[in-house]
């Protein structure tokens, strides 16, 4: 029970996001960010902004380079605060410039890079997208293929990175590049930042299945980066990429966003009419939501017995890979049973009609999201990666290979 | 039972793969009913060549297994699902030559409310004022929007029945989808439209009911053809792909995985048959279990088949650009379309609990 980790000062803290979370937010953005809709690049910088101005954009960086010094429960009730009040996301591919490379520039940055890099990441003046993906690499990370060659101060890159989410948006790549090819595939790999401005790269979207645009390819051709935008040492990337913190690993059980869509199959359900009457009068489907419901709270006790764990000294080893494991394909069985509710209405239209005002916002994006939602367990280490790490600590040596 | 496909059956699952692969979406519908897909779906004495789920299937797989956005379940099999119920009414011989020939398209519009094409009551209204007068609002007509006739459901005091209403009138309003939507369709209005009868009552009833049978057959057919694609291509794929120095196939969980999507496509491919041979040989009461069966497992079968084979392909499988993403997308469609998994597993449980059966 989560409750029963909290102190009154947590409690007070909840109280502090729960307020902020529900007057930061215009009505408007605040209801398409429910509806599941499309958000502008301006709505994400937008509030990011406004975070930034409370130092809540930068949570998990240490104190004296703008973070909060928060506990894990404490990342955890504000993560659940601000989705629950349907403010945007800020995540690891909305956010990569405030969760992931600033986290990675305050633990392995130079002085210098850090003062260069860390302030217009912390007030979203510049957006960073991330590329480790390749045609050949995906999760096989370490098959990557891109050259960065060394050129007096500067490495030349060649090559390209796919699944590229948002980079169309972004005004800078950090990345991982080939620097060494005789030593074994995860050390000759460096971590770098890319200008996406710089000449030679070229963004190419790849349109995706829900008709939204947010997977690019992006081409280098002899792309020029200053040596001074390695961070870390030559040949050390594939360990900087690989660090993912207690936090994120904890949100990937997506324990927020599960509790919504579970309320939104509950509003859709009375809405939805099946031979007659509400589907939420309906024997069948009731049986179905409460499955999922009960699944769900099999995850989140799991995600806050952990994090108990964590709080008491003792973190969850490989175990917590199934939340990642788990927690995806609650979300995705969940957006199945939403276009199942609405039938009919779940078939795509390429474009909402104006007129379309008698189908409601929430379900003319159920299936887009729905088709999102398959990348889930595929992104971020699939589902297969997620059961390896469980089944080489459950069998260890004791594989045969 | 018997149903192994005949030579004849054979040979238009090949044509008609041959045919969309090189002309696809674009072939005008008279073509199609050049090569005898409209006639397929109507009886001899309709002036057709078939009108049984067998001689449509092979037509329906090609589509699904080519990817092609064909609206044919909706704008044949429909329309002449209702018209196979339809006795004698004015006009009927020429409508059908017409439709035949590829030279007026139709499209049926029932649903008004509720989330299913299936299961509902329309509250359209036909009126006599002497001539029929029809009120009312549809959504998701598919094809409405090149339409030339609508076969409209309504209620004349109290009696259910078909009207067709010609579109270029002034009652009619289509608000048109898009013609890309995955199925094309649009709302319609219709106010004080003029209509003719083409069937009420009990023949009414058993014209949706039929029409809906038959078209679901159709759809039935297109997921199976789309599947079996999906079922090559990851072959393929697992086969090529390489992954940590080795090919996915190599992968003992993925081979599992591969055989649990065939197992899927097998049962599948029964089901479809099951369902012709409820639709073929069967009292529509007696076969109705079989089709509310097929709808419900072959959508199942669907769901696992287009979603492992868009995992197994990674990001690939999400894009536009390949034929994996396009076909999950279009297998959850087809999925929705006439009730879902668990509409037919309910309609299955309340059949199966019905006194006498």
């Amino acid at each position: 029970m989560l409750e029963a980790l909290l102190t009154d000062d947590d409690r007070r803290f909840r109280a502090e996001v729960r307020a902020f979370a529900r007057d930061a937010v215009a009505p408007e953005l605040r209801r398409r960010v429910a509806d599941g809709a499309e958000l502008s690049k301006q709505d994400y910088v937008d509030w990011q902004k406004l975070l930034s101005q409370r130092g809540w954009l930068t949570t998990t960086w240490p104190e004296h380079d703008g973070g909060m010094n928060w506990s894990p429960v404490r990342h955890y009730l504000f993560e659940e605060e601000l989705a629950l009040a349907d403010c945007p996301p800020v995540g690891l591919t909305l956010g990569v410039g405030a969760k992931l490379l600033g986290p990675i520039l305050c633990a392995h940055g130079s002085a210098e890079q850090k003062q260069r890099l860390l302030p217009p990441i912390r007030d979203c003046s510049v957006w960073w997208c991330q590329g480790y993906s390749e045609p050949g690499a995906g999760s096989d990370l370490a098959a990557l293929a891109m050259r960065a060659v060394r050129d007096g101060g500067d490495y030349v890159l060649t090559g390209t990175k796919i699944w590229t989410s948002y980079a169309h948006w972004a005004d800078g790549m950090c990345c991982l590049a080939r620097t060494a090819t005789d030593a074994r595939p995860q050390a000759g790999i460096s971590f770098l930042l890319v200008d996406m401005h710089a000449p030679g790269v070229t963004v190419r979207p790849i349109p995706t299945i829900n008709r939204r645009h947010f997977f690019n390819q992006v081409f280098f051709d002899a792309v020029r980066v200053p040596v001074s935008n390695r961070i870390g040492t030559e040949n050390d990337g594939w360990r900087i990429a690989k660090s993912l913190l207690m936090h994120e690993r904890l949100a990937a059980a997506r324990v927020a966003e599960t509790t919504k869509r579970l309320k939104l199959a509950r509003v859709i359900a009375r809405e939805a009419l099946f031979h007659g009457k509400p589907l939420l009068d309906h024997d069948w489907f009731r049986m179905q939501l409460a499955a999922l419901e009960i699944q769900a709270r099999a995850i989140e006790q799991t995600a806050l017995r952990y994090l108990g764990e964590t709080m008491a000294g003792t973190p969850p080893g490989p175990e917590i890979a199934l939340l990642k494991l788990r927690g995806t394909e609650l979300y995705q069985k969940i957006y199945d049973l939403l276009c199942d509710a609405i039938g009919e209405e779940s078939i795509p239209l390429k474009r909402l009609q104006t007129d379309d005002a008698d189908i409601p916002g929430h379900w003319q994006t159920l299936n887009a999201n729905r088709l999102y939602a398959r990348g889930f367990t595929v992104a971020a280490g699939s589902s297969e990666v997620q059961r390896e790490i469980l089944a080489k600590s459950l069998l260890g040596s004791r594989r045969a290979s | 039972m018997h149903l192994e496909r005949t030579d004849e059956q054979r040979m238009l699952l090949e044509s008609s793969t041959r045919f969309l692969q090189s002309r696809g979406r674009g072939a005008p519908w008279s073509e199609l009913a050049g090569l005898g897909w409209i006639a397929a779906a109507l009886k001899e004495d309709e002036g057709g060549l078939g009108g049984r789920a067998v001689d449509v299937i092979p037509i329906c797989e090609a589509i699904g297994a080519t990817g092609t956005a064909l609206p044919y379940f909706s704008s044949v099999l429909l329309p002449a699902g209702v018209l196979a119920q339809s006795s004698h009414f004015e006009g009927r011989q020429e409508l059908l030559q017409r439709f035949l020939a590829g030279e007026s398209k139709l499209a049926v519009a029932h649903s008004e409310r509720s989330v299913s094409f299936a299961c509902e009551e329309p509250a359209t209204a036909a009126r006599r004022s002497p001539g029929i007068k029809l009120s009312g609002s549809k959504r998701r007509v598919w094809g409405a929007q090149d339409a030339d006739a609508l076969i409209v459901s309504a209620q004349e005091q109290g009696k259910f029945g078909w009207y067709l209403v010609t579109t270029r009138q002034q009652g009619v309003q289509i608000l048109r989808g898009h013609a890309d939507d995955e199925m094309p369709s649009a709302k319609v209005r219709l106010e004080d439209a003029d209509g003719i009868a083409i069937c009420a009552d009990a023949t009414a009833h058993r014209a949706l009911t039929q029409a809906i049978v038959f078209a679901t057959i159709g759809v039935l057919a297109e997921s199976v053809g789309c599947m079996s694609e999906l079922l090559r291509l990851t072959q393929d794929w697992l086969a090529t792909r390489k992954q940590f120095g080795r090919p996915l196939a190599a992968n003992q969980v993925l081979q599992h995985r591969l055989v649990d999507v065939f197992v899927a496509l097998e049962e599948s491919r029964s089901m479809l048959n099951l369902a012709a041979y409820a639709h073929d040989h069967l009292p529509a009461e007696d076969g109705r279990a079989a089709i509310h069966a097929a709808k419900a497992h072959i959508a199942n079968s669907a769901r696992f088949v287009g979603q492992q084979a868009v995992h197994l392909h990674g990001a690939m499988g999400l894009t536009e650009e390949t034929f994996v993403g396009r076909a999950y997308r279009r297998l959850e469609a087809l999925n929705a379309v006439f009730g879902g998994a668990d509409h037919h597993t309910w309609a299955y449980a309340m059949q199966a609990a019905a006194p006498g059966s």
